[in-house]
């Protein structure tokens, strides 16, 4: 294996910048000369494990932006570094931003929680690259969009089960600022959802009395809901599951009529000319890896096509997390503590000690 | 040590004024009775002393000029007037009120009415014209905007800047400026004027018009006005009285001429050194007596006598009423040792008379001029001295004032 | 997970307490806010329709007269009509105006309340030391802090954003028309109490007028602020030129959010140069006679 300039830089920028040797190419051999001494001395206790991993180069981990999209990039890194020993460095990213550093640049290494649904054409690219392939399907019953409501506002209005309701009750989701048209909460542009709920909206004429506001940030989506929901008022929002918002605030899905794929193919375009009433498409969301990987490190690869969790669980976890208003790493650590029967599927029994050694 | 200058009603009145900044004000007051010094009560207490006892007595209708080196106290002590700076102890009486005790509409009333100010850098404000800013202590009063520009008009004409009403200040000159303040200051026709410092921003030349500009009105105007300055010569053109501050206490306070000749200490020598002298001090303060004799006296034998006891250029002859009429001198009395020949008047010397109020420097040509000294006269016209031109430089050189012992001429 | 420090406190519980807490305010009184700052909303929404009923093709001659109207330079309101042109040209003319709008309002209520509380601030020394550390640290508080907190308050969209855009643009009005009324020369001040004037009359006299040109850079600085905030305004929801911004940074879309930066560029560069000029056209009076 011969390591590269930029993969040594977890040594060089981090041990010699300090001291002066930032200099690439000094940098450079140094680095080397480090790494082969390194190895020497350490080569008892370390040995096992960096064969485990297969690589020493640093694994970057897509750390999505939303909150099982983070806990899934902290249970990633946990099972790689205390069970596998690999150095990992998390990338905090957002789905079309790492789809397209995926096509352009190789990286990150590994996206535990890749919703390819949403980017269906980016998707497409990158599998046909080859730079990428599907290790595992992160969660048993895939990713579920939708619009959805909260459940006092289904029991209130049992005339609004499904998306094409909305139209009619507008008068619901009027807001104060905009008396005279209903709301239509949409996320952010950067998700794929987003897109599929503008055209979704123009192919049911919601134009007429509904407007669609789009949030700008999850964090603002997030809040509007929370916002709705300690009030008790009427919202319908653009969301999926599983999340921490679902349960937490208990949304109810709208239901749609079922997934046509040709349809559905359209919405999912930001130019889509013809956009037509259908179901969404249950996601697919997937841990999506750097096919070097299979080369360099089989054993992590083992792990990451084994990598799947019920929804019901990880509803739970973040549902847990979310109401002790836990953090990303609690929250993971929280999974590994209570869903043991899951996590140890993932890996053979040495990794799944030292997992849980590392979990006190 | 405490210097007091105190008057039967006075306009304006200070007791025992004292100002001190810091820290503990209250705490270093005991001290300024005591012997310590500005430094010493710095040290102790970390407060700065800006007066000290300071007890002054200004009349009304006329200049009073308080003077000392920055750093002195004149500024705090004028500040105290109208208020602008409270005092640590003591009381100040503006006629019969009390200006420390009065409440803050009471003392808005003795700014807006009684006491008005002329700042040294002028005060103005630069987003107003000439005319609102004379018209602005009216303005103040509440007089309405047409009231108050009309009688601004009249200061402004009185100034002299008649036709620069519309003008902003900063397109004036600085004289012009001042003379913008001063109009304002006589806006309100308060009849206690501050003037702090008013013209040391000024050029020499400008200056020199503005403070015969501020006499020339005081003769109409007679108003009570004090007048700050750091300059001796100006205090002395100005100033009927003038009180020297030093440390913030009253070193001296007196006459022009009473403070040149007779400087209280060295705080006030110092002072005196470098001033113009010859634009104060009268002829009567430097003449010397001179030997004299009625034309009946005369003799040879005598005026030799006198000249030599004396130590006189010349020896004056003078009329029944005690008037010159001529002057023998010490030189040409050695050549001709004949009593008839001195009784000749075609023989004795013509005399140049000055009245003993003229400044020297006015008496300067004619003692220049003559070869024995120049008569002083008062306003009989009897002859009270005489100067010569020794005695000139002397008396404007200021060497501890006249002597009448000092070494003949050669 | 090594922790270096110790666990005093449940902080958790503390979290959950202080977040429980938030929510019933939230729930008490969302909507009591959310009507209240309807009326800043309609401000803010007439403001901008306004802006979109004036055809382009009078707006642009008409601030090109303003701007030589400040500055009496030809080149300004060439420039100007060269920038705002463009603007129109690059599809941004209704999210630009949207922006300005933003902008002009937030500016406007920065007014209303900064200046008054730097006024204050100047005539307390205590205020003053209150009001500092609170200025540093509205000044220094991530944005998104309390941000989110006003959507659950005020609830996503223009309100929120234009509040967030006004704390984070008021500090330096606040700041500076301290500073400007401070400064004024002490003699004029004085000059202005010697004859009678009281703390109002000196205030509205003397202190105001000459402090206008620092006030003027507090506003210039409040304004380029304002502007800067618009890209994470348009992130709860504040539309404009950030959300083309936000639209292209999060699609990837690299040419739309370039053109949209451009156009806040734009809009930044006349603001500025207006706010300026006027700034010198007020400060013309006060250079000399105040030594």
């Amino acid at each position: 294996m011969v390591p590269t300039a930029g993969d040594l830089s977890f040594l060089g920028r981090g041990t010699f910048s300090a001291e002066g040797y930032m200099e690439l190419f000094n940098g450079r051999l140094l680095a080397v000369g480090i790494l082969i001494a390194v190895a020497g001395v350490m080569a008892a206790p370390t040995a096992v494990k960096a064969a485990k991993c297969g690589t020493n180069d640093t694994l970057t981990v897509a750390q999505m932006n939303w909150f099982s999209g983070g806990v899934m990039a902290f249970v990633t890194q946990k099972v790689l570094e205390k069970g596998y020993g690999c150095k990992v460095q998390l990338q905090p990213a957002d789905t079309v931003p790492t789809a397209s550093t995926m096509l352009t640049r190789g990286r990150p290494d590994i996206a535990p929680e890749m919703w390819v649904s949403l980017i269906p054409d980016i998707w497409e690219r990158i599998e046909k690259s080859g730079k990428y392939f599907v290790a595992s399907q992160l969660y048993e019953d895939g990713g579920v969009l939708g619009w959805w409501v909260p459940d006092y506002v289904a029991k209130e209005h049992p005339e609004l089960k499904s998306i094409s309701d909305l139209k009619d009750n507008w008068k619901l989701f009027a807001e104060p600022g905009q008396p005279n048209k209903g709301r239509l909460y949409n996320g952010p542009p950067g998700w794929g959802g987003s897109v599929v709920t503008a055209n979704l909206f123009k192919a049911l004429g919601l134009g007429e009395t509904f407007e669609l506001f789009s949030a700008g940030s999850g964090a603002n989506l997030q809040a509007a809901i929370a916002r709705k929901v300690a009030q008790k008022k009427p919202i319908v929002t653009f969301y999926w599951e599983p999340t921490a918002v679902i349960s937490r605030y208990r949304l109810v899905r709208l239901q749609t009529p079922p997934y046509d794929a040709q349809k559905y193919a359209c919405l999912s375009k930001p130019d889509c000319a013809n956009s037509q009433v259908t179901g969404w498409q249950t996601t697919k969301i997937e841990v999506a890896v750097a096919t070097p990987l299979k080369k360099s490190a089989p054993a992590v690869v083992e792990f990451l096509s084994k990598m799947q969790i019920p929804n019901d669980a990880m509803n739970k976890v973040l549902a847990w997390g979310d109401s002790n208003t836990a953090s990303l790493q609690d929250t993971a650590h929280y999974f590994f503590k209570t869903h043991p029967n899951v996590w140890t599927q993932w890996v053979p029994a040495d990794a799944a000690k030292a997992i849980k050694a590392s979990l006190k | 040590m405490e210097v007091q200058a105190q008057v039967t009603d006075p306009k304006i009145r200070t007791e025992r004024v004292s100002k001190l900044f810091g820290p503990d004000p209250q705490a270093a007051l005991p001290l300024l009775d005591t012997d310590a010094s500005k430094a010493e009560i710095m040290e102790k207490t970390g407060n700065v002393v800006g007066l000290r006892n300071v007890t002054l007595d200004i009349v009304g209708g006329s200049i009073f000029v308080v003077m000392g080196l920055s750093g002195s106290g004149k500024s705090t002590l004028i500040r105290h007037i109208n208020r602008l700076i409270e005092p640590t102890a003591g009381r100040i009486l503006v006629e019969d009120t009390d200006v420390v005790s009065l409440s803050q509409t009471e003392l808005r009333d003795l700014r807006l009415h009684r006491v008005s100010m002329v700042f040294q850098n002028f005060g103005l404000l630069p987003n107003k014209t000439v005319l609102d800013n004379v018209a602005l202590g009216l303005r103040f009063a509440g007089a309405s905007n047409a009231r108050a520009r009309e009688l601004a008009m009249e200061q402004i004409e009185r100034v002299g800047l008649k036709g620069f009403e519309k003008q902003y200040p900063r397109q004036l000159s600085g004289g012009m400026q001042q003379r913008v303040g001063l109009a304002r200051a006589l806006a309100t026709d308060a009849e206690i004027l501050l003037m702090d410092e008013a013209f040391s921003a000024l050029d020499p030349l400008i200056r020199h018009d503005m403070q015969s500009q501020l006499l020339e009105l005081q003769t109409d105007l007679k108003k009570t006005i004090v007048f700050i300055t750091h300059d001796l010569d100006e205090a002395l053109r100005i100033g009927g009285r003038i009180a020297i501050l030093n440390d913030g206490s009253l070193s001296q306070c007196g006459t022009g001429e009473e403070i040149l000749l007779h400087p209280a200490d060295d705080y006030v020598k110092r002072f005196v050194r470098n001033v113009d002298r010859a634009r104060v001090i009268t002829t009567a303060a430097a003449a010397r007596t001179v030997p004299m004799m009625t034309s009946a006296e005369i003799s040879a034998d005598k005026i030799a006598r006198l000249l030599s006891a004396e130590d006189a250029q010349a020896a004056f002859i003078v009329d029944d009423e005690g008037r010159p009429t001529g002057a023998i001198s010490a030189a040409s009395i050695a050549h001709h040792a004949d009593d008839g020949y001195w009784r000749d008047s075609k023989h004795v010397l013509p005399v140049t008379r000055v009245s003993s109020d003229t400044i020297l420097a006015d008496a300067l040509t004619d003692v220049a001029a003559s070869e024995i000294p120049v008569a002083v006269v008062d306003e009989s016209g009897r002859l009270i001295g005489a100067i010569s031109r020794r005695g000139l430089l002397e008396a404007m050189a200021g060497t501890d004032g006249p002597s009448y012992t000092a070494a003949p001429e050669v | 997970m090594a922790d270096n420090f110790p666990d005093l406190i449940d902080m958790r519980a503390v979290r959950s307490g202080i977040d429980s807490w938030f929510n019933g305010i939230v729930s008490t009184y969302g909507q009591a806010l959310e009507t209240a700052f309807l009326p800043v909303l309609r401000l803010l929404n007439g403001i901008e329709a306004f802006l979109l009923w004036v055809p382009w093709f009078v707006l642009i001659p008409v601030i090109a007269f303003i701007s030589f109207a400040a500055t009496r330079d030809w080149r300004m309101p060439v420039a100007v009509i060269v920038m705002l042109f463009l603007t129109g040209l690059l599809g941004l003319w209704e999210p630009a105006m949207a922006t300005v709008a933003l902008m002009l309002t937030a500016t406007l209520f920065a007014i209303v309340t900064g200046i008054p509380l730097g006024i204050l601030m100047s005539f307390s020394n205590r205020l003053q030391a209150v009001m500092l550390p609170v200025l540093d640290v509205m000044q220094t508080m991530p944005i998104f802090v309390y941000l989110i907190p006003f959507v659950m308050l005020f609830g996503p969209g223009k309100i929120p954003a234009l509040l967030a855009t006004i704390v984070f643009s008021v500090p330096p009005l606040i700041r500076l028309t301290n500073l400007g009324i401070r400064e004024v020369n002490p003699e004029v001040i004085e000059a202005v109490t010697a004859f009678g004037a009281t703390p109002m009359q000196k205030l509205f006299a003397a202190q105001l007028p000459l402090a206008t040109p620092t006030i003027m850079a507090g506003i210039n600085q409040t304004t380029m602020m304002a502007l800067s905030m618009v890209v994470i305004a348009s992130m709860i929801g504040a539309g404009g030129l950030g959300y083309e911004v936000l639209q292209g940074i999060q699609r990837l879309d690299v040419s739309r959010g370039l053109f949209a930066g451009l156009g806040i560029v734009f809009l930044a560069i006349i603001f500025d140069r207006l706010v300026q000029a006027y700034g010198k056209r007020v400060q013309q009076h006060l250079d000399a006679g105040n030594t």
